[in-house]
């Protein structure tokens, strides 16, 4: 029965909905296969000029967020200096948080008449929304350069005490560079460049809040919005979203599933005491580091509570009732992020939990395939799940409340939940791993009620992964606009995310929206303590945290 | 009746054989020990009995009626089996407390609460844990914690106690202390014990009887210890049994020599007709003297000494083969038998276990 749901669910909210947009888009009226759709969106210049700007900004920012991240996580290495997990842990915030917020505080900073713009002024023009495509590409690189710098660090400071003895006994800094750290190395590295390039592309938001529509997702979007959600062209973009996301995924699984060596956190820890070298190195970069983002955020942090800001250095007065808008006036946007990502959480966590539990159960054979293709889920962007729904769902109405689905905000809570799967099904398996049979055998010795084994025995002891499970979907959902600007059916329904985009919109509303941003960002700071809280408790060694991310490993 | 009857069960994993066609009969109340090496299908057997798994061939029954029969694929489930379990890692519930684990079976069997709470308590008491039931099992040792997995197989008064190595995570005190105390309670409740474990110190101490299982799940010997430890069967219950030594020996005639060597057999004759033997004896079996004593006995030469404490240990090389020698330390201070490398002695041999052929496997010089 579990199973049955299980299919219902994956057919109906992603095979249908993603195969009948792919139809959608390479046939005609009569259901046969034309090339017609394709020769049109090649014959356009603007959608030819959109593929290749969509694939230059996701692997320029994939590439740039490598390179910045690759020589800090060397010196990192060469020293040592290894970050503690609620660091590591931040290293994820860019997965928590929506990159057009950065865009936005950015652009209060060097914007003309923002405080730094306008001291540049003279000399030339700094805002991001002038600079078009390359600031859409740098703003991504910078929001995912913790996560590409955090995998990499995760993935080599196993051994670099070693390297440091190997290096004290003569084998060079360069060899140990190339033959060490780069190969071990390269499952982090791949990962976080995949994750950056998938939502790079993914991004609705961000070049939206700067101006650039020459991208496939802002074409798609903006195609629905003119044309209608059956429109054949904006299914081929969709589609070609797809596939490009799906290439770029399995293209990197070869270099993530390598074998990822994690040592206990507390062995090595309780082995290396930082000589005060490593402290400065440690405070100098990673302190450095998080000054820079504290001072990219600060155009949004000083917007919250700035009364009046425009053409001076710094605001003139401060006032926090920007705050109280927000809390006050959005109140709805909160009950809705509430209402719509934790039913998708719940949801996440059941299937999430039914999937690990036949992917546990598999044959050896199929249990790779399975891993590899629900991670691979992540390769569906939200602009195309979400085209793919107001197509297929488009008109069906609701029984009991007679209101078309694509009308309602159903169908968003169910993107959000096939969008946070991947992640639910990760931290579900690793749940289930940590039950030994033995525990559910010891309970079948005295009775065989499955129903009673699992409520008595197998629940309880799932509980605190199963809730860093909904957290990790609950903050995924949280900020996933790209799927909420196509699937809200009015403001009244929209969360919190697309709530701040709106507000940074006007003039008048930027306070209130940036007000927002900073509570939002607070409650993932939140979330991340709790999650690093339970993780310690529940998960014992830090290593399950890191195996979370490397699911080859 | 709790005895266990095992007749021509098989079982594959993956087309590979881990159990072919065993049988194997485990009386009423008795504590019978499983010994093998790892991996060779002994825990497979275990639950084969308790109902985790089904045999491919074969019938298994429990006190006269079948619980496992493959051939009309009947299997009672292990719930029905009148059985209790101590696993490897305890498998005690970390969210339950200590009385809630052991009471666990019981709300199951839906015992009224006053029986309830008394058999519970009873339970506890008799593994020595009273006064900690309402503790978490993170507030226990590793030793509290298997008493808890030992009270909750033993509240529902089971027929039949199934243990897989549970000691194996306790260190060596606490595994010596425990393995008599698992001794007194099956003496104190009268129940059949099946007890798997490679280790043949535990084996030993607390069986009635013991079968030895090869790493190709077949059984080699089945005895009381006394005699699987000092009768061994083959070469292979003699080897895991303990230290073994072994010395090739020749029949020329009526004379016995040692290997292809000139040099002649000092020491107990083997009762077997054939031209080709191996010696087998333990450490302890050996008796040194100094070259120079005139004692007759088989001429060594020291290759390495080391002393450990209450013991002294000796690697020695007769005629080409490596042997080891174990004797008191304060016998070798009392007879002036403290060797050092490069000395030559005397070996002489209180027992040997006689096998046909040479079957050597020791390293030879």
């Amino acid at each position: 029965m579990l199973f049955a749901f299980l299919a219902i669910y994956l057919l109906t909210f992603l095979v249908l909905p993603v195969g009948t947009m792919i139809l959608q888009g390479l046939t005609n009226n009569e259901g046969k296969f034309v090339a017609d759709h394709i020769k049109l969106l090649l014959a356009n210049p603007v959608y030819v000029e959109s593929l290749l700007n969509s694939l230059g900004v996701a692997a320029g920012a994939a590439v740039l967020s490598a390179v910045a991240a690759l020589p800090i996580a060397m010196v990192l290495w060469r020293y040592h200096v290894r970050p503690s997990v609620f660091i590591e842990l931040c290293g994820f915030l860019p997965l928590f948080v929506p990159p057009f917020v950065l865009a936005l505080s950015l652009q209060i900073f060097f914007g003309r008449g923002g405080a730094l713009g306008m001291l540049f002024q003279s000399y030339c023009d700094l805002d991001p929304a002038i600079l078009g495509l390359p600031s859409v590409m740098l703003i991504e690189a910078m929001h995912y350069f913790p996560l590409v710098l955090m995998t990499l660090t995760m993935t080599t400071s196993a051994y670099n005490q070693q390297a440091k003895e190997a290096a004290s006994l003569g084998s060079g800094w360069f060899r140990l560079m190339t033959r060490v750290f780069l190969p071990l190395g390269m499952p982090g590295l791949a990962f976080g460049m995949s994750i950056t390039f998938l939502k790079t592309l993914d991004d609705l938001a961000t070049p939206l809040s700067l101006g650039v529509t020459n991208l496939l997702a802002p074409q798609a979007f903006l195609r629905v919005s003119a044309y209608g959600s059956q429109d054949p062209l904006s299914s081929l973009i969709a589609t070609l979203m797809v596939v490009i996301s799906g290439l770029a995924w399995f293209a990197s699984i070869r270099f993530v599933r390598q074998h990822v060596a994690f040592r206990n956190a507390s062995s090595v820890s309780a082995s290396v005491l930082l000589s005060k070298q490593q402290m400065i190195v440690g405070i100098t970069f990673l302190g450095g580091i998080l000054m820079l983002y504290a001072t990219a955020y600060a155009g949004v942090a000083l917007t919250s509570i700035a009364r009046i800001w425009s053409y001076t250095l710094l605001p003139e007065s401060y006032v926090l009732s920007h705050y109280l808008t927000a809390i006050h006036s959005e109140r709805g946007s909160f009950i809705n992020t509430l209402a719509y990502c934790g039913f998708a959480a719940v949801l996440d966590v059941v299937v999430g939990l039914v999937m690990a539990y036949a992917i546990d159960c598999a044959p050896p054979v199929w249990k790779r395939w399975l891993t590899w293709g629900a991670t691979g889920l992540l390769s569906v962007p939200g602009v195309a799940l979400a085209i793919a729904y107001l197509q297929f769902f488009r008109g069906i109405e609701v029984p009991l409340i007679n209101q078309a689905i694509d009308a309602s905000w159903f169908l968003l809570p169910m993107a959000f939940s096939v969008r946070g799967l991947p992640f639910a099904i990760r931290a579900c398996s690793i749940t289930l791993q940590g039950i030994p049979a033995s525990y559910v055998e010891a309970a079948n010795i005295s009775g065989r009620n499955r129903f009673r084994i699992f409520i008595k025995i197998v629940l309880p002891m799932m509980t605190v992964g199963l809730f860093v499970a909904f957290l990790l979907c609950f903050g995924l959902a949280a900020v996933d606009l790209s799927s909420a600007m196509l699937l809200i059916p009015s403001e009244t329904n929209a969360p919190v995310s697309y709530s701040i985009y709106l507000n940074m919109q006007s003039t008048t509303g930027r306070g209130a929206g940036s007000a927002l941003a900073i509570l939002s960002i607070a409650l993932v700071t939140l979330s991340l303590f709790t999650l690093l809280v339970l993780i310690r408790r529940d998960w014992k060694t830090v290593s399950s945290f890191r195996k979370f991310v490397f699911t080859g490993s | 009746m709790a005895n266990i009857q095992i007749k021509g069960v098989s079982k594959q994993y993956a087309g590979r054989s881990i159990l072919a066609d065993l049988s194997l009969d485990i009386n009423d109340g008795e504590c019978f020990t499983l010994l093998g090496p790892s991996g060779c299908g002994k825990t497979v057997l275990m639950r084969l009995i308790a109902g985790f798994e089904t045999p491919d061939s074969g019938t298994i029954s429990i006190g006269g009626e079948f619980v496992a029969n493959a051939a009309t694929g009947q299997m009672v489930p292990p719930d029905k089996r009148g059985l209790g379990m101590v696993f490897q890692d305890y498998a005690v519930w970390p969210h339950m407390s200590v009385f809630d684990n052991v009471a666990y079976p019981l709300k199951l069997a839906g015992t009224e609460a006053v029986s309830l709470r008394e058999r519970t308590m009873r339970a506890v008491g008799l593994v020595g844990l009273d006064g900690l039931e309402q503790r978490l099992p993170s507030q226990l040792s590793g030793g509290q914690q298997q008493r808890v997995a030992l009270a909750r197989a033993l509240v529902s008064e089971p027929r039949l106690l199934l243990l897989d190595e549970p000691l194996n995570n306790l260190d060596a005190n606490l595994r010596e202390e425990m393995r008599f105390e698992i001794k007194a309670l099956q003496k104190k409740l009268g129940i059949t014990i099946l007890y798997v474990t490679h280790d043949q110190e535990i084996a030993l101490a607390i069986a009635d009887r013991v079968a030895v299982m090869d790493e190709r799940g077949i059984l080699r010997q089945i005895g009381a210890p006394e005699e699987v430890y000092e009768h061994p069967a083959d070469d292979f219950v003699f080897r895991f049994l303990g230290i073994a030594n072994f010395l090739p020996v020749r029949r020329e005639g009526r004379d016995l020599f040692i290997g292809g060597s000139s040099t002649a057999w000092v020491g107990p004759t083997p009762d077997k007709a054939g031209g080709k033997f191996t010696a087998g004896f333990r450490p302890s079996d050996v008796m040194l003297a100094r070259d120079s004593s005139g004692h007759p006995g088989l001429p060594g030469i020291i290759r390495r000494a080391s002393f450990l404490g209450a013991q002294v240990d000796y690697l020695i090389d007769i005629a080409g083969t490596l042997v080891r020698a174990a004797l008191p330390s304060h016998e070798c201070l009392d007879r002036d038998l403290l060797f050092v490398e490069g000395d030559n002695c005397r070996v002489g041999l209180a027992t040997v276990q006689w096998f046909e052929g040479d079957i050597i496997v020791g390293e030879r010089v």
